[in-house]
């Protein structure tokens, strides 16, 4: 037998205790929804229940034999809203609210604990909703590989096979990425598109490599802030030199 | 490592905004557990169903907890995630099963979960606790909380359930299969209950994603509804697909399944086109529901035409209001408007 659709209960008259718990949230809520401007607490992006949170190792296959990794080493990090200043500064790039807070790091090892890699997942706000794409880094934080997780143009088939832009962006450092865009960000400047050989391209297929590129810049940052220090510490990321370390040393959180 | 977290709370200074000790507190557990999460979950749905009688109030108020538990070196464990909810139901026109009457209190068990996804890179991960059954668009679209729902709740007869599963993606295979206890929101074993279920598609990250479910269950651990000794037509098989095609300016999503009800044939099937901003700060919908289940006189269909948005305000807040109108409804049911609205507020 079937739930019956409609009045499966008498309606009763409320209780008056009930009804006063009632209406007294339902005013707290209103109060705090207006009262409290949520863009004032800097505080990431709460609308999302955390059920909706993904482990991202399962992406590891797409930029390394699964039989080369022994293991794949987590590292928890935050994005506090002074590191987000220094990056979108240095950057001259605009950093959404989604790109602060926690973030996870993924180093794939060998079976001798040898990290190849450093995988980020990083999004930004794109044309049609969030765009994600995985990046994946070297040991000099230079972008090794990428894949796109979400976007919703259909230039993203175009993307994952343009096999010929993955090897001109690889190698890129996050000054070579930004010289690649124009002073807004929001385009790519006559360097980037020489270099990156989109001169027959259309107005979709650049803008995602614009995605592309802000995103690989933004997630090179972002890991140089956030978990820096403890890579290098630990050998998965390669020794910077001198001058650079003592510029960059007091933005580093751990 | 404080100090940064602090700089912006201090720029702020005298204006800072009630409810910053959320950014304090949030801070402090950063420096305790580094890869837990911590939000606040309060909501209030009003939802009148003028068939029914007044409108009913549903409000909640809960703890959202994930972790990312590793050793100390980085070697992973795996993903912790408590969502313990306290719900007061008051005179809802469709009391869920959940409560015991009309005016009631539950707690409920959203997720408790642990992921083990150690071996998740080999396309394996080991899920345990109570989580979402894998079936249909529920695999992919988070529908926590939200008036937003699919079939599976009314459908399945269960839509999250005691048990445990591996799932995860191999060579662009999206899989999840998973034996539960068939007892829904509280865990108990009643005359052999249990739930299997298996989802197979391609990769959840392509925009045409599709995928293939199974169920079979005994679901004699589930509460029976309103006045009833038992939960009726424990024994169900479902065969379902699955189908969402994201476009840049719009989505459309299905889910179909057929089966049986003990000795009932049954059907169900939900289309929906759906839009979102560019800034993923609106999302409107339209839903078309059916299903039925076959009698000795013939099948008894319901249809129902489904219209709802839902804005986000902020970092935190979200309002949805959704309206359903009947187009089909057995006889007994009569057909009826509703409307629902909800403020929810996380932080």
């Amino acid at each position: 037998m079937e739930i019956p659709i409609l009045g499966r209960f008498p309606h009763q008259a409320l209780r008056p205790g009930v009804r006063a718990v009632t209406r007294i949230g339902l005013a707290f809520l209103c109060a705090l929804a207006v009262t409290v401007p949520a863009t004032a607490l800097q505080q990431p992006d709460r609308t999302s229940p955390f059920c909706s949170y993904r482990s991202y190792k399962r992406l590891l296959p797409r930029f390394l034999p699964v039989d080369s990794i022994a293991d794949v080493r987590v590292f928890p990090g935050r994005i506090s809203a002074a590191q987000r200043g220094e990056i979108s500064r240095d950057l001259a790039l605009g950093i959404g609210r989604s790109e602060l807070g926690r973030h996870m790091l993924y180093v794939p090892v060998d079976a001798k604990g040898k990290a190849h890699g450093l995988l980020r997942i990083h999004s930004e706000p794109g044309d049609h909703g969030l765009v994600f794409m995985a990046v994946f880094l070297d040991r000099d934080l230079r972008v090794s590989d990428y894949s796109v997780i979400q976007y919703r143009g259909r230039a993203k088939a175009w993307l994952q096979g343009r096999g010929d832009l993955g090897r001109r962006v690889r190698g890129a450092d996050s000054k070579t990425l930004r010289s690649w865009l124009d002073a807004t960000g929001g385009v790519l400047s006559p360097t980037g598109i020489a270099a990156l050989g989109l001169a027959e391209s259309s107005t979709a297929e650049r803008r995602i490599v614009v995605h592309l590129v802000r995103i690989a810049a933004k997630a090179i940052a972002t890991t140089e802030r956030a978990w820096g220090t403890r890579m290098r510490a630990l050998g998965y990321l390669a020794p910077r030199p001198p001058v650079e370390e003592a510029e960059e040393t007091g933005c580093e959180q751990e | 490592m404080a100090g940064a977290g602090q700089e912006p709370l201090d720029e702020i200074g005298a204006a800072r905004p009630p409810g910053a000790w959320k950014v304090d507190f949030d801070d402090w557990l950063f420096e305790l557990r580094p890869a837990a999460e911590l939000a606040v979950d309060l909501a209030t749905r009003v939802v009148y169903r003028p068939a029914s009688g007044p409108p009913g109030v549903l409000s909640w108020i809960g703890l959202d907890y994930v972790e990312e538990l590793t050793f100390g070196d980085g070697r992973s464990i795996g993903t912790l995630l408590l969502q313990p909810f306290f719900l007061l139901a008051d005179g809802l026109p469709m009391t869920p099963l959940l409560f015991d009457e009309p005016q009631d209190w539950e707690v409920q068990w959203r997720y408790v979960s642990l992921d083990v996804t150690r071996w998740e890179h080999r396309g394996l991960s080991w899920l345990t606790g109570h989580f979402e059954l894998p079936f249909g668009l529920e695999r992919q679209v988070d529908t926590n909380g939200t008036l937003r729902q699919y079939s599976n709740a009314r459908n399945l007869g269960l839509k999250a359930d005691w048990g445990t599963g591996l799932h995860s993606e191999h060579a662009g295979v999206d899989y999840h299969v998973s034996l539960t206890r068939g007892s829904g929101n509280d865990y108990r074993s009643a005359d052999g209950s249990y739930a299997f279920c298996l989802r197979i598609g391609n990769s959840l990250t392509e925009n045409l994603s599709y995928g293939a479910s199974f169920m079979d269950a005994h679901l004699t651990g589930q509460d029976a509804p309103g006045d009833l000794q038992a939960f009726p037509t424990p024994d169900r098989t479902r065969f379902g697909i699955d189908c969402r095609w994201r476009r840049p300016s719009f989505a459309v999503l299905g889910e179909a399944s057929f089966g049986s009800n003990g000795d009932e044939d049954v059907w169900s099937a939900l289309f929906e086109v759906n839009r979102t901003s560019d800034d993923e700060s609106v999302l409107t919908y339209a839903q078309i529901v059916g299903y039925g289940f076959g009698e000795a006189e013939g099948w008894q269909d319901y249809q129902s035409l489904r219209l709802g948005a839902r804005h986000t305000l902020g970092a935190s807040a979200t309002i949805g209001v959704e309206w359903s109108r009947d187009i089909v409804a057995p006889a007994a049911a009569g057909e009826g408007d509703a409307l629902a609205i909800q403020w929810r507020y996380r932080f």
